[in-house]
């Protein structure tokens, strides 16, 4: 009887194995080049320049230090961080770009003699703004945390960091395999999509730090690879554990993640009612696993809010009901709508002078590094309008192209679409619960969950320039990506270290 | 771009930049004098702060004379000040005063600066706020010049520390293009 469990588990190493192996290998110099592009990007940007990175470190802190959850959300760390910061010189550098970081030796000698003191590692159970973020991603952040333990506060800081940086691997690797799936026609096309979200600058920017959305990218890009295999090969039950295990991984590593979940609820109904068509009970069991999976994480987080005498949704639950407090839904629906796209007769103007789709989204995602404080100058960002208008164009006349292919996965096209809207008004939503500070949530930070859609969007970009132009369009978006990351890198090093 | 040198700070308006001295609505606009504006000035930073930035029009004057203005389109960041790039400033001009206009905001603008006592023609005293302006042109090392300094800054102040971690980034960042080309090369045929 014994050697059962052994031979099963034997049996789950050999399919890893051979699933691992059946990736190509393009796919992971993708992962790799992904990698180190963000671990150059954790040494490049300075400790907690990255927006809310002494939060997340505080929380990381909390759960090695104390093995419990934060609590409060007063910003007050632990005094080791708080020693950190202040010799950082942290307040005076964010948000002021005329500010850099320490330039003398006697201020690094300073900082390393502070760190070197036994200062209490326990804080007053505090993570700021990341108090109210699922465990997960700290978690695992808690590994690298006490491997580092020997080192300073800066050590476990970097080691912390690669940890994410692997995350960009990850998340380059899942955008690689999706587009292998979502448009297998031109297999020369899906290094384009791979490499080009691998050298992407605001991912290595953000994944070169302590923070979840790291994580967060890594498992949206996981998600929309499974449901795009799930389109492709059909829905069978190791695909729906799979989907399951991913979006119970999504719910406990950031809360955005919701904003992807009914799009994914859409796409595995549908992917069931196609596999009923072959086998009726294969499906339901099927559709059964995922759901169970997935939502166990939450059940558990429910009963354990229960027991303790919280609100059932935690945290959650007093967002809510400032979601109810705030006025009609339509005014809502208005204000979600115009934070994106230019306001329709009949609308309330709540972006006077300003457009969002060009000023707020698109000029900030061709850079917005430090605390939102470094940008391009507005001559780049006019420029990258243009390239990106031609590649728009280069990408509509691929889908017309494949028109024929294209209608008949419209349902699949919906499903993607739902993912991205449910997102977009999960940003818009939250940003509409502060009208003081309206923009608050206007990063585009928060977009790159559908890094995938833009890997797809770049690969159709190189496929519209046709079979005997679209590898050279494609090598020049790649060397585009490159040139975009190097200078996002100087001009980071300009404004922190210049 | 790397030939050409980092902006510096030529001059000020003697404004400390104390934050959050007041908040404003949007189509705000004021005048104030600016003190010596030096020669070469080609931006102004001015002390004010938003999430989302509103359309900024600069105009110094002399006297009745513009000697120079620029303007900063909607959608600046969260820094706490907003630098606006002007022509260049051909003389100094002793007492410049420099006028600013602030378009529509999605949400209040934060000034920061100071408040000052000002006394009108009719004796009066009232208090206003005035900005903190900053003249910035370009110094005369270019970023080349100043690569090895930048680089000793960049050992500092993080783990690992040294200046051979710039070396570190060279290599990685080398070994990136060189994986990504490779990669064009054998897919993009």
């Amino acid at each position: 009887m014994s050697p059962r469990p052994a031979a099963d588990g034997v049996t789950i190493v050999r399919r890893i194995r051979t699933v691992l192996h059946r990736i190509p290998r393009a796919a992971w110099i993708c992962a790799l080049i992904a990698f180190l592009n963000a671990a150059c990007w954790s040494i490049i940007t300075p400790p907690f320049q990255v927006p809310d990175e002494p939060a997340h470190f505080a929380y990381v802190q909390q759960l090695a230090e104390n093995r419990t959850l934060p609590k409060s959300r007063n910003g007050a760390f632990s005094e080791e961080e708080e020693v950190a910061l202040h010799d950082l010189r942290q307040e005076e550098v964010q948000w002021h770009p005329e500010s850099h970081t320490i330039a003398t030796q006697a201020e690094q000698r300073r900082l390393e003699h502070d760190l070197a003191q036994p200062l209490p590692r326990s804080g007053p159970s505090d993570a700021g703004v990341a108090t109210s973020e699922p465990p997960l991603y700290y978690a695992l952040q808690t590994i690298p945390y006490l491997l580092g333990s020997g080192g300073n506060l800066l050590v476990r800081l970097e080691l912390m960091r690669l940890l994410s940086a692997l995350m960009a691997g990850l998340t380059a690797l899942f955008v690689y395999l999706f587009v292998r799936e979502a448009l297998p026609g031109a297999s020369w096309a899906w290094a384009v999509g791979g490499l080009c979200i691998a050298l992407a600058p605001l991912l290595g920017f953000m994944s070169g730090a302590v923070t979840p959305e790291g994580g967060l990218y890594a498992v949206s890009a996981a998600i929309f690879y499974l449901l795009a295999r799930g389109f492709r090969r059909g829905l069978t039950p190791g695909l729906a554990v799979a989907i399951g295990v991913v979006i119970g991984i999504g719910m406990l590593t950031k809360i955005n993640f919701v904003g992807l979940i009914p799009g994914v609820i859409v796409g595995l109904l549908v992917l069931a009612i196609r596999a009923a068509r072959t086998s009726r009970r294969t499906a339901c069991r099927s559709l059964a696993l995922a759901a169970g999976i997935a939502a166990s994480p939450v059940c558990l987080y429910v009963v354990s809010n229960l027991i303790s005498n919280h609100p059932a949704l935690g945290v959650i639950s007093s967002g809510i009901n400032i979601t109810s407090g705030r006025g009609p839904v339509l005014k809502e629906i208005s204000y979600i709508w115009q934070s994106y796209l230019p306001r329709l007769p009949g609308m309330t103007n709540y972006f006077p002078g300003i457009s969002t789709t060009i000023q707020m989204w698109f000029d900030r995602s061709v850079g917005f590094y430090g605390w939102n404080d470094t940008s391009f100058p507005v001559w780049v960002e006019q420029l990258a309008l243009i390239l990106a208008g031609l590649l728009a164009m280069l990408s509509v006349r691929a889908l017309i192209m494949v028109r024929a292919t294209l209608r008949r996965r419209l349902i699949e096209l919906g499903v993607y679409a739902v993912m991205a809207v449910g997102l977009l008004a999960l940003i818009g939503a939250s940003s509409y619960l502060v009208p003081e500070e309206a923009g608050t949530y206007s990063e585009p930070r928060y977009l790159l969950p559908l890094l995938s859609l833009l890997g797809a969007a770049l690969v159709l970009g190189a496929r519209g320039a046709g079979r005997r132009w679209g590898p050279a369009v494609g090598a020049v978006i790649v060397i585009l990506f490159l040139a975009h990351d190097v200078f996002s890198q100087l001009q980071v090093i300009a404004r922190f270290y210049g | 771009m790397l030939s050409r040198s980092p902006l510096i700070v030529v001059g000020t308006n003697s404004v400390p930049a104390h934050p959050e001295v007041a908040y404003v609505k949007g189509g705000f606009s004021t005048c104030e004098m600016g003190g010596m504006l030096p020669q070469g000035t080609s931006a102004i930073r001015v002390s004010a702060s938003a999430n989302t930035g509103p359309r900024v029009t600069l105009k110094a004057l002399s006297g009745p004379l513009l000697v120079t203005s620029g303007h900063r389109e909607t959608g600046w960041g969260v820094d706490e000040t907003v630098t606006v790039p002007v022509k260049r400033v051909p003389r100094t001009i002793s007492d410049a005063k420099i006028c600013l206009a602030f378009g529509p905001v999605i949400e209040e603008l934060q000034i920061n600066g100071a408040v000052v006592r000002t006394t009108t023609a009719g004796g009066k005293t009232h208090s206003a706020v005035a900005l903190r302006l900053e003249y910035l042109r370009p110094g005369h090392e270019s970023w080349w010049s100043l690569a090895s300094s930048v680089a000793r800054h960049m050992g500092l102040g993080h783990a690992p520390s040294g200046t051979w971690v710039v070396l570190i980034l060279i290599a990685l960042m080398i070994t990136v293009a060189a994986l990504a080309s490779l990669l064009v090369l054998r897919e993009l045929r």
